[in-house]
This record gives C-alpha cells, structure tokens and sequence, in this order.
C-alpha cells in the first residue's frame, strides 16, 4: 500500500527506489522534494508526517551515513506500521551496503540494485503483522465467551427477596466475569462488551421492575468489575464472596444511577408553576424557630445535649502516629545528592575515550546537552515552544552520528545548532525590493507595501524610514492612510510627508515632489481607501504604495476580517507583519493567528498570507534576539527589514551570522 | 671508548672544516654554527608556511546554479558516466573528474537558497574554476534570481582572487522551449547592469557586515561579461541527460586541467 519508498543521500542522490505501478516517478520526486524544502531546511524535522496534497510522507535520517529513507503513501489510508518499517529497511539497507556507504561509493550502489527482494520481504511482514493486530483488536466477543451464556434463564429471574440466590448470581457473575477480563485487557473493549451485555440483557426483558433491577445490577456487577479490570489488581481482590459491604456499596451505587439519569430529566420538566401548585407554604429557613440555647455548641460538662465527638466509622486514626511530634520539632530532610549520580564505569577513562572519537551518538548522550541548549535559547527570548523543536529537529539530525576525533559532544551540538539558526534565517528567496519596484515600474503599475501587526509595535515609524529611504533612491512614494481609527493616525503621517519633502524638495529631482499622502480622514473603510491609493497612484505615476493599517490584537475576530479584506482586496506585492524584538511568546501566537485569519477569509486557493518581517525596536535588546528566530520559524518567511531607532536612518536588513553569533554567546 | 669515539668524531668534524677553510678560528667557527643554525630554522619556517598555507592553486571545480538547474544531473555525467534520479540536494559532495592524465575535484553544491551560501562557503578557497548551470527552459521567468545568484559569485573576494575561468552552462538545451546561449547571456547582462545599482543601494546590515557589493563593469558603460578583467566568463550550452551534448563542457574542463 506504500506508494513510493526511497533512499536518498544528502548529496541529492536516490540509491534505491521502489515504484508502486500506479505513481508516476514524477509526482512522487515533486513530493520528497516539497519533503525536503519544507521540512528538512526548514528544522521541522521534529515531526511526524509531512502531507503534499494527497500524499503523505514519512521520513528517517540516517545520521552515521548521511542517507535519507522517505516512504509516501496516501494520506486516507492512516497507514500505522510506516514507522517500524522505516527502521526495518534502514537497518536491512545498513547491513547489506555497510562496506560501500562507509566509503562512500554511492555509484556502486545505484548500479547494483538488487535490494528490491529485502524491500518487498520486510514490506510483507510488516503488513501481515499489522493485518494481525487489526484482527485482534476488531472481534468482539462471540456469544460462548459473554457471560450471559453462563447463566440459565431461570438463575435470571428474582423472586423478590431472595438474597441467598441473588448472591449466588452475583458470584457467578462475577467470576465470568473475571475470565473475559482476564482474556483480553483492554478498556474501550471492555466498555464496548460492557454496553453490549446491557443492551442485550435489557431488550428481551419484560416490564417488571424487579428484572430491571436485577439486571441493572448483574450489569452493575459486571461494569463495577469490568471499569477497574484494566487494573488487574482490583480484580484479584481474592474474595470470592461479596461481603455486606461491597452489597451495600453496590445498592448505594444503583439507587444513585437510577436517581442521576432521571434527575436532569425532571429537572428540565420543572417550571416555577409546577412549584406553585402545591399551594403557599411558609418558607422554612436552616435556622428559625431555634433559640439560642440550642444553637449554643459549645460543650459542656454534664449537659446531657453536649455533642459527643462521635468516632465516624470510616475515619481510622493511625495509631502509630501518637506520641512521635513530642518536643522540638525535626529538621527538613534534605534529599541526598550522592544517590542521585550516575555511577559511571570506567569514569577516568572515559573522558579520554571522548577524545578518541568513533563515538555513536545516541539519546541519552545528547539529551541533557540539548536540554542546557535549550533553556540558553529560552533565555534569549525564543519562544519557548520554537526552541523545543529546533532541539528536537537537532537531535533528530544527530542521533546516531560517529564523532570524529577531538570532537565533544556539546562542541558538535552547538555547531549543528548554530548551523541550523543561520540556515533557518537565511531567506528562502531573493530579497531586493528596489529590484522589484523597477519591474513592478516597467509594468506600468506602482509597488504596493502593506503593513500589518498589532498595536504599538511601531508600523507608521517604520513605514517612514521605508518612505526615506526609497525616496533615497529616486523612487516617488505614495503613503495611504489606511488606520482610520486611532486618533491622530493621518496627522501622524502628514508630519512624516512634510519630513521628507523637506529633506528631498522637488528641486533635486526634477521638479517632482517625491512623498504624498492619501487619506480620507477617519472612521471609513480600510480597504476602500487602499483601493482609491492604488488608482490614484497609477494615474500619478507613483512607483510606490505604503499602505499603513491600524494596530489590531490577533484575536480581535471583525478587525482580521477587516484585514483580510484589504489584502484579499488589494493584493499588495509585499504583506509585511510587523513584530517588535522585544516579544518572546506572544510572536508564536501572533503569526500563527494572522496567517490564519488571511488563509481563512481568502476565496482562491492560493491565499495572500504575510510575505515577510519587519522586526522593529532592535536597539533596545542587547543580545536577547531570540524574537527573530520564532518568527522566522513560524512562518518560514524571510525578515525583510530590521528597525533599529526612531530616526530615519535606523533601518537596517538582517545578518543571519551575526543574529546567529549574538544568540549562542 | 663511546666516549673517545664521540669526541674523535667532533674533532673531526672540525677539522675538516678546517682543512676546507683554514682561515677559519675559533670565534668564526662559533659564528657559523650559529649561522648554520639559522638557516636551517628559516628553511623550516619557511617550508611551515608553505605547508600550512595550502596551494594557492585548488583543483576545484564548482558547480553552482539554482534548485533544479541539473547540477546533480551534470555532476553524475561528468565524474561516472551515468544518468541518477536526483532530488534536492542538501549538502555538498565532490568527485573526480580525470581528463587524460589530469584530474579535477567537482564539488556539486546545492542550489537551495537558504545552504547555497553555507556550502558555498566551505568550498570555495578551493576552487580554480566555476561551472555555473542555467535551465534554459526557465531562464525568462527565473532571469532575476539567476542574475542576483551570478552577480553575488562574482563579488565575492574569495572567488576574484582564486577563480580565473567561470563557464555558463545553459543546460536543458533538449526542452522546446529552451533559449540559445546568446541570448541568455545578453538578458543576464542586462539584467546584472540593472543589480548593480540596486545592490549598491542596498541597506547596511546589522551587525557590524559590511556591504560587500562591489561595482561591476565599467562606470558608464553598460554591463559586458567581458569587462570582468581577470575572470573569463563563456557561455555554452549543454544538455546534461544521455550525455551526448556535453563536449564543450568537458573540452572547457580539458583547458582548465
């Protein structure tokens, strides 16, 4: 049922690959190839299976040889064995090419080929074992195996009163039921069979009460048996005789079964008439009527109402206890922090065994080194959910690894972690937005720029140091004054135009005047405005539209839908979300939530989510620039631009060493 | 009598510097031992940084170009001889490419943007010589990125001091809708005269990097691959499947051995 299976080293080349005859080759490459882009260049390998349209893929790396083993199948099937049958082959392919993968003779290995019969043999044990497990799990039992077949139709009728029969029965009962608990132990089975004894021993019953509560409480028996069958030892309590206790026990359980599923009824059918009806009765409260003498608790010698403080039955003072706090009171126990050290064989000498190298990584190696890594990221503002899966992918990347010589763990952890953090912000395509306005110019249509985020993270001021610095480089800029709710939002932007203007007078270029603001003053609509900037600035030749949006918390359902409006409607070239540094958790959820909002409330199929990232305010961190991480890792998209101050030249674009250097310190 | 040995043995030695320069004394003696000394720690030295500093001539060949060019393609071709299935590649790999008598490394780096610097990086101070793999059938629609990914090889310091011949594989010649080399190489010149300002606009980065985007070509003029002074750019064409259509990239690799 596995559509494609295939080997691949990390050079790019497939060494082995097994074609189901209904897949083309070609969609399946298009699909390890989404595999590889999204999820191992990406650091997502921390999860499971990855989807490409209909097509599920399960990866497994191989660390010590550096090979990859992708099985895509489809996504309906919920295939459950993928996973040991990865490490099957991989541990079949292992063995059998050992010799030339060490050598790295991959050619070898493409012209050989012979691995299809190994493929096919693990591929039909793996199915024939998950065919018996299905089996197992799926047969309810046959009517011999319930316990029903072990009474007579006589034992189940009660002629009232009868104790003496009833729990003779219920021994039966009981131990019947202790024999299907032992054959199969599972809960949802038990549950299943429990509900189907009810349902089977209910139906054929007649009207009379008595039955019913005889069968309520054989089935009691057996569901106050079989709940906690799963837990073996209550089942072999080992009285085989239920005792007054468990019986009285038992009918307390009943009468409170039958009296819950009838309450809510009755008290959906109450209604304050229905009350009305008995007639105005005078309201009795707890403590009227009562003088003070019997209120009075206080106990006194000799009065024949002091309240005995009666021994409860079931409260059963620890005799032990008593006289064990006379005097001073003891010390705290501090817990030994002898018992809690590894005792390690060998322990001079595995230091130096570290230094030879030829050393196989595995969990528990690098477990406690990632946990140190990842608390060093948390602690500089990553998210915290952002840095358990980078650990993750990392370590998934590095379980079993053979470490060359001279190489320590934590020394070839970090690298692959600090390697990982500057692919991860490294931009997957080509950033040059100047490059992009001249095209966009050649096509007669203006560069549009919307800005997006949530309140006070600093869109307007970054906006004008955008403005000031394609003004810089001959560009005209048109500002739309698309945040028509905060107060002093437009004035806010005319300040800023005149700014500019001042500092690049149409005299130096030609007789333009190179920033202009389009507004429609406050409280219409985000999107109709945008629209009428678009139009104005084609008419009036302008190369760039900055659209500037209010601030909106990524909860606030009307204003995503609001946002989504305008870019649904707008189609700018570049959405840019604007994050603050100094953010930590919050960024996860932000992102998450804007992306959201503007896949969901798109028509097409393709929908226009956030393009890239302004990450403002910098300056203020010093070297806790873990912001910049979350947010790239969470939408995969590049930081396009870096705020760094409130003047117009504080704009910078991102260096992902030096992040990446400042971070790992 | 080891003793009497050894010490025979020293005399000797001097007197037979002696007999070959009698005028030496004493105190010259002790000059030239000292001088002799000298020597062979400059030699040592010297021979150190030699050793150390590497060949300045690598026998590497790159080939660089965008996701899905053919690299990996053209990397199996030229190194052994055979067709692979490929898929993206993730990390770097090197093979041998003998011609005749000589031999090259190709190092196949992978185009990804986010490792192709990365990988770039490890290989480069290797290289003599840079094969840089185009789609032909793509070229119109991708002409930005491949430009941006030329343009930011050829800046590079590393590459402008090592590399001296850097050939532009059009690949893909087989597609119907492939261009001729001619014209990919006049769209990539305008294109690049078009980078250069813009790249040299570009923002400061964070940190303390510099813009390292150097000015191209001639002021003035526009963009011509043959204004690279040092590095010699050519174009060919190819087609990396079958193998038949590559001989203007192995005669290219002949002349670079």
């Amino acid at each position: 049922m596995l559509d494609f299976f295939a080997v691949i080293t990390k050079g790019g080349l497939v060494l082995w690959y097994f074609q189901d005859v209904a897949q083309q080759l070609k969609t399946s490459i298009d699909a390890i190839n989404a595999l590889i882009r999204n999820v191992v260049l990406q650091e997502r390998g921390g999860m499971d299976i990855y989807t490409h349209g209909n097509l599920a893929l399960k990866q497994q790396l191989d660390n010590e040889f550096d090979l990859l083993f992708v099985a895509v199948y489809q996504n309906i099937l919920q295939l459950s064995y993928v996973d040991k049958f990865l490490s099957d082959v991989q541990r079949e392919f292992r063995e059998r090419y050992r010799d030339d993968l060490k050598e790295g003779l991959y050619y070898k290995i493409i012209a050989s080929g012979d691995f299809q019969e190994h493929y096919k043999r693990i591929l039909h044990i793996a199915e024939a074992q998950t065919q018996l497990v299905k089996a197992e799990v799926k047969k309810p039992r046959s009517f011999h195996e319930s316990a029903k077949s072990t009474k007579t139709v006589s034992s189940m009728i009660v002629r009232g009163g009868d104790r003496e029969q009833q729990r003779q029965q219920q021994a039966a009962a009981k131990k019947a039921a202790k024999k299907e608990g032992k054959a199969k132990r599972r809960d949802i089975e038990c549950n299943n069979n429990s509900k189907e004894t009810r349902v089977e021993e209910l139906e054929p019953e007649e009207e009379e009460e008595e039955e019913e509560e005889v069968a309520e409480t054989n089935v009691l028996v057996n569901g106050s048996e079989v709940e906690p069958s799963s837990a073996i030892e209550a089942e072999k309590k080992a009285e085989d005789e239920l005792d007054e206790e468990t019986m009285r026990r038992n009918r307390e359980k009943l009468f409170n079964k039958r009296a819950g599923p009838k309450t809510p009824k009755v008290d959906k059918a109450k209604s304050p008439k229905a009350k009305g009806k008995k007639g105005k009765e005078a309201t009795v409260w707890d403590l009227c009527g009562q003088d003070s003498k019997s209120l009075d608790y206080s106990s006194k010698s000799g009065s024949g109402n002091a309240t005995q403080s009666s021994v409860r039955p079931d409260f059963l003072p620890h005799q032990t206890q008593i006289g064990t706090l006379s005097g001073n009171l003891r010390d705290m126990d501090i817990p030994n922090e002898e018992a809690q050290k590894k005792s390690s064989q060998g322990g001079v000498f595995s230091m130096f065994r570290g230094l030879v190298g030829g050393k196989t990584l595995t969990d528990a190696d690098l477990d406690p080194v990632l946990e140190k890594l990842k608390d060093h990221l948390i602690g500089k503002n990553v998210a915290a959910e952002i840095a358990g899966k980078l650990c993750q992918s990392v370590g998934k990347k590095l379980e079993g690894k053979v470490l060359g010589t001279f190489e320590g763990i934590t020394t070839t952890v970090r690298n692959t972690l600090t390697e990982s953090l500057v692919q991860l912000l490294t931009p997957k395509r080509r950033l040059d937005i100047l490059r992009d306005v001249v095209e966009a110019k050649k096509t007669d249509r203006p560069y549009t720029m919307a800005f997006c985020g949530v309140n006070g993270v600093g869109k307007s001021t970054n906006l004008a140091k955008i403005t000031f610095w394609l003004v810089e480089n001959d560009f005209r800029v048109l500002i739309a004054a698309c945040d028509t709710f905060r107060a002093g939002a437009v004035e806010q932007l005319r300040t800023h135009m005149h700014h500019l203007n001042a500092l690049h007078p149409p005299e130096k270029h030609n007789g333009q005047v190179m920033v202009q603001l389009f507004e429609q003053g406050y409280g219409k609509d985000a999107a109709e405005i945008a629209r009428h900037a678009i139009d104005f600035s084609r008419k009036n030749s302008f190369d760039v539209v900055l659209i500037d949006t209010a601030g909106r918390m990524q909860d606030n359902e009307p204003l995503m839908r609001a946002l989504a409006k305008l870019i649904l409607v707008n189609e700018p070239d570049l959405t840019l979300f604007v994050g603050e540094a100094l953010v930590g958790n919050e960024a996860v959820d932000q992102l998450v939530k804007f992306n959201r909002a503007l896949a969901n409330h798109s028509t097409s199929n393709n929908p226009q989510i956030i393009d890239g990232i302004l990450l403002t305010k910098f300056d203020t961190i010093d070297d806790k620039v873990g912001a910049a991480i979350s947010m790239t890792y969470i939408t995969g998209q590049p930081i396009v631009f870096v705020g760094t101050g409130q003047t117009y030249t504080d704009l910078r674009k991102l260096d992902a060493k030096a992040v990446v250097h400042a971070l790992m310190k | 009598m080891a003793d009497e040995v050894r010490a025979k043995k020293r005399i000797s030695l001097k007197e037979t510097f002696r007999s070959v320069v009698p005028e030496l004394t004493e105190e010259n003696m002790l000059y030239l031992q000292v001088a002799v000394a000298v020597v062979v720690g400059l030699i040592t030295l010297f021979l150190l940084w030699r050793l150390l500093r590497g060949t300045s001539r690598g026998r590497g060949i790159l080939l660089l170009g965008l996701c899905e060019s053919g690299k990996t393609q053209m990397f199996s071709r030229l190194c052994h001889g055979v067709d692979v299935v490929s898929v993206t590649s993730v990390k770097e790999s090197s093979g041998t490419y003998t011609a005749g008598k000589k031999s090259l490394t190709l190092y196949d780096v992978p185009g990804h943007e986010r490792i192709r610097y990365g990988a770039l990086e490890k290989v480069k101070k290797l290289a003599r010589g840079i094969l840089f793999v185009v789609d032909s059938g793509t070229i119109q629609k991708d002409v930005r990125d491949v430009a941006d990914f030329l343009y930011t090889v050829l800046c590079d310091g590393v590459v402008q001091a090592k590399v001296s011949r850097i050939l532009v594989v059009c690949n893909k010649q087989d597609l119907t809708l492939a261009r001729a080399a001619p014209l990919i190489q006049k769209t990539l010149e305008k294109e690049i005269n078009l980078l250069r300002v813009t790249k040299a606009s570009q923002l400061q980065s964070v940190g303390e990097g510099s813009n390292n985007n150097s000015f191209l070509g001639k002021q003035g003029q526009d963009f011509e691959f043959s204004h690279l002074g040092p590095i010699k750019v050519e174009f060919v064409e190819a087609v990396a499947k079958n193998g038949d259509n590559l001989s203007p990239v192995t005669a290219w690799l002949q002349q670079l051995a």
